[in-house]
């Protein structure tokens, strides 16, 4: 029946009147599901970042040294005649070698990742297709070329270059030389397949996008993808902190 | 400003400054940055200057790319519980980090001590929990 045809009175009672718009995003059962994931990932990454923090405040006074390698017992050394640490510091050649320059151009990749994946969702609410491949496929390539710089890292750390004693007995930066070496590569390591997950993750969007899965009502698994990698992004900026710069 | 449905309510997702937030974790990448070559040799400085950083950073991010700034209240009893947890957790830990058995072995049975160079600072801290406790005085005692 058509309101118009009714009385005024009447057809006010057959309008229900319009609902506040609700002033929290709607939540769904996926969105709970992946934030109860994430959770589990905060005591994930919590494990591995409590371990190090334990492991490294209990490192001895004279663990790390310029004219040492690492774990030499210096029980009968001077330590006036050394220079030694409890753990390498940053920008300390002699005994850490990590690239921080680097890695903060690969920090900034991953921030430059999180915001076209933002993007990538925007577009998604809006239902512009167009976009939504465009910005999954930025992130695609972003997340990969953050991956290949640690692929990279990795290879000139453990073969392509050789160190100073300081850092390692081989010359080789490699997980066995110290316990600094193990933390690192144990962190960066777990980060790196969460990372590697992810550009997975958001390649599979970009081919539903290409096949013109999402719309304006329909883009949860955008959102869900996209959670993650924030997560990735947020764990790596505390990984970056205390692992290359503390 | 785009709009989604859930049911018979009409939700508008919030204006979020991404730009702003993305130039604001951009600078404070930068500024850590140098701030860690200052900063290498004073360690108390370094570690919470960086860690204030990192965690505005990571407020950021959580705020408002994963948008917990907007959600309910009911995303905090994800997140909160976790976190509380994982502070326990690194809490829990501490003892670990400064009492060491080979420390405790550093006090003789008549309260004489022998001072290790190579770890003074956790010597010191068994030290002064002695101190407070009267462990040496306790053992000359018995």
């Amino acid at each position: 029946m058509s309101t118009a045809a009714l009385p005024s009175g009447l057809a006010a009672t057959a309008t229900p009147p319009p609902k506040a718009v609700p002033h929290y995003a709607p939540v769904t059962p996926g969105k709970v599901a992946m934030w109860l994931f994430l959770a589990t990932e905060i005591m994930f990454f919590t494990g591995l970042i409590g371990s190090y923090i334990v492991l490294r405040a209990g490192s001895p006074a004279l663990a790390y040294s310029h004219e040492y390698a690492p774990a030499t017992d210096l029980s009968g050394v001077d330590p006036a005649t050394i220079h030694a640490f409890n753990w390498p510091k940053p920008y300390d050649h002699a005994t850490n070698p990590l690239s921080i320059d680097l890695t903060a151009l690969n920090t900034f990749f991953l921030i430059c990742s999180s915001v076209t994946m933002y993007l990538a969702l925007l577009s998604a609410q809006k239902g512009d297709k167009g976009k939504i491949k465009l910005f999954l496929f930025a992130t695609f390539l972003i997340g990969s070329l953050f991956l290949s710089i640690q692929v990279y890292e990795y290879f000139e750390l453990i073969e392509g270059r050789s160190f100073p004693v300081g850092i390692s007995a081989t010359g080789h930066f490699r997980p066995s030389v110290s316990l600094f070496a193990s933390c690192f590569f144990t962190m960066t390591g777990f980060h790196g397949m969460h990372v590697f997950g992810g550009v997975v993750s958001i390649f599979t969007l970009f081919i539903g996008s290409l096949l013109g899965k999402f719309t304006a009502e329909k883009h949860a698994p955008i959102e869900m993808i996209g959670l993650y990698w924030h997560f990735v992004d947020l764990v790596w900026i505390i990984l970056f902190t205390i692992v290359y710069l503390v | 400003m785009s709009e989604s449905t859930t049911g018979h309510e009409v939700y508008e997702h919030p204006h979020v400054p991404y730009m702003k937030v993305f130039f604001a974790l951009l600078i404070f990448t930068v500024i850590e940055v140098l701030y860690a070559g200052f900063m290498a040799n004073h360690f108390p400085l370094l570690l919470t200057g960086l860690l204030a950083m990192a965690i505005t950073k990571a407020v950021l991010v959580a705020m408002y790319f994963m948008h917990v700034k907007f959600e309910g209240k009911w995303v905090y009893m994800a997140i909160v519980p976790a976190l509380v947890l994982a502070v326990i957790l690194v809490t829990a830990l501490t003892p670990d980090v400064t009492f060491h058995a080979e420390d405790a072995d550093l006090i003789a049975p008549g309260g004489e001590t022998t001072r290790l160079e190579t770890a003074p600072s956790r010597i010191d801290t068994l030290l002064a929990f002695a101190t407070r406790h009267d462990v040496a005085g306790s053992r000359a005692s018995q």
